[in-house]
Order: C-alpha cells, then structure tokens, then sequence
C-alpha cells in the first residue's frame, strides 16, 4: 500500500509507516524535531540518506489509524519547518538586540559590534562628557554661588519648620530696616486681642 | 502495539542520524534492563538487545531513547 502526499511518501507496513522525506524542503534538524515530539505515542526509527532522502519509520505505541497517525506526523513536521523558518528570519535581530545590550556594557570593545553602532554610543558618551565639562566650568565662574542650589546653600525646608521664622534671621538682616518694614505687625503693634481688651 | 519479548534482537542506527556516543550512552543506561552488544562497520551500528526480562517492545522504546538523548545533548529544535 503507497500513497503519495507531495513530498512525504508512504507506505504502511506490519503496522507500522514508512515515511520518505525529502531534506531540501524538511530539513533533518525538522524531521528530528518532529520524531522527537511524537515519541509518546509513537516508535521512531530514522534511516536514509541525509543528502537525498531520509526515511523515517513509524511505529504506532497502542493500535491506531495508520493514516491519521502519518497526517499527524506531516503535521508536526510542517509545524517545526515553520518554527525553523521563523527562528532563522529572526535571527538577525535577536543578534541585533544582543549586540546592542552589550554594546550599551562596558565589554563593548571585546565583542564585535559594527562601526556605524560603536559611532553612536561614542557619540552619545562625547555629548555627556560635555556637559559635565561645561557644569564645571560654570561652577568655577560662579563667585556669588548663583548656580548653588537653595539647599545647599541653606539647607532643607524641613530642617527649618521647627524654628520660627523670625529668630533665622540674624539681626545684621535688619541693619538696613530703619522704618521697621521688615518686623511683623503683630511685634510693632501688639495682637488684635489685646487692642480690643 | 504490545510485542513483549526476551529473545535476542537486531537493530541498526545510521551513523549518519545517530553518534556512536549516544548510543554508547544508552546502553550504558540500559544496563539494567538488557545486555546489548555493539558492532561497527562503515555505515551502520548494529545493536543487539536481550532483555533480561519480558518487555513491550524493548528495541522500540531503545530507538527512542537514544533519540531523546541526541536531542537533549544537542538541543535540536
């Protein structure tokens, strides 16, 4: 008994199949993937030439429908020819990926990572550094402490909550306040209460 | 299908599908289960198996363990 599916071949024998592959279309890396898949319900058995056609014989682990088990088997063979075929197409840019991870490491000298890729995180480090430079420079510059932040310069809001406004001060602060613009109202004047007591 | 057996059987791997040292390995495994000698020449590695005790299909479920252990040493996917 023979049956010819376009490129699987079979033949079924004493209970078992004899399937004949092509390797151009299904490669071998497919075909043991496929065997592999189905080794819980199935005996494999894998003979031929690699080159030009490989067999694979099939044997049935409980009695079942020949027929349907080698559609199964094609099946399955179809599904990792697939896998393969996507796993090849992607290959480039899982590389691609790696390669920039590295890259972005400080092993990226080691590794061999294109030119126009090493450019541009040379570029990117050129442009940091250049900053950093010109924070510097600024911060020399600044004899009146202008690009100090507030905090460093005064500490943080927090600390000074607890104290009262008016004993921060130091009293040089109101050297130049003659009219006493600066005193609270309620020093100057006393609080409403009292007035009105 | 259910063929349990203790006589002594034949099979052969390809060389070209199966390592030597994978199937060294089997045997190795399958120490306990059967005595199996191995022969070489050019193309094939002829294997004989004679389990100790009655088996279902001892030289299929063989074949495919030497295949489980090719695929799990190389990783085939």
């Amino acid at each position: 008994m023979g049956e010819n599916t376009s490129n699987l071949n079979i033949s079924t024998n004493n209970d078992c199949i004899e399937i004949k592959l092509d390797p151009k279309i299904y490669p071998i890396k497919v075909i043991y993937a496929a065997c592999y898949s189905l080794l819980e319900k199935i005996y494999v058995h894998i003979d031929g030439d690699p080159l030009s056609t490989i067999t694979v014989i099939l044997e049935p682990k409980i009695k079942t429908n020949l027929e349907e088990l080698s559609k199964e088997f094609e099946n399955e063979i179809i599904k990792h020819a697939f896998y393969n075929s996507q796993n090849k197409d992607s290959t480039g840019t899982k590389i691609l990926m790696l390669k920039r991870i590295l890259a972005m490491s400080d092993t990226y000298s080691e590794i061999n990572v294109p030119e126009e890729e090493v450019k541009k995180i040379q570029e990117k480090s050129d442009f940091i550094n250049n900053v950093k430079e010109d924070k510097q420079s600024l911060e020399e510059d600044d004899i009146n402490d202008i690009a100090v932040p507030w905090e460093e310069k005064y500490g943080k809001e927090s600390d000074n909550k607890n104290s009262k406004p008016s004993e921060d001060l130091d009293n040089e602060d109101f050297l130049d306040d003659p009219e006493g613009i600066a005193i609270p109202w309620e020093e100057k004047y006393g609080k409403e209460d009292d007035k009105s007591n | 299908m259910e063929k349990k057996m203790t006589k002594a059987i034949e099979t052969k791997f390809n060389k070209r599908f199966y390592p030597l040292d994978i199937i060294k390995k089997a045997i190795e495994d399958y120490k306990s289960a059967a005595d199996i000698t191995l022969e070489e020449d050019t193309e094939f590695i002829k294997v004989k198996i004679t389990p100790k005790e009655e088996v279902n299909n001892i030289k299929g479920e063989f074949c495919n363990y030497v295949l489980a252990l090719f695929m799990d040493k190389y990783k085939v996917e």
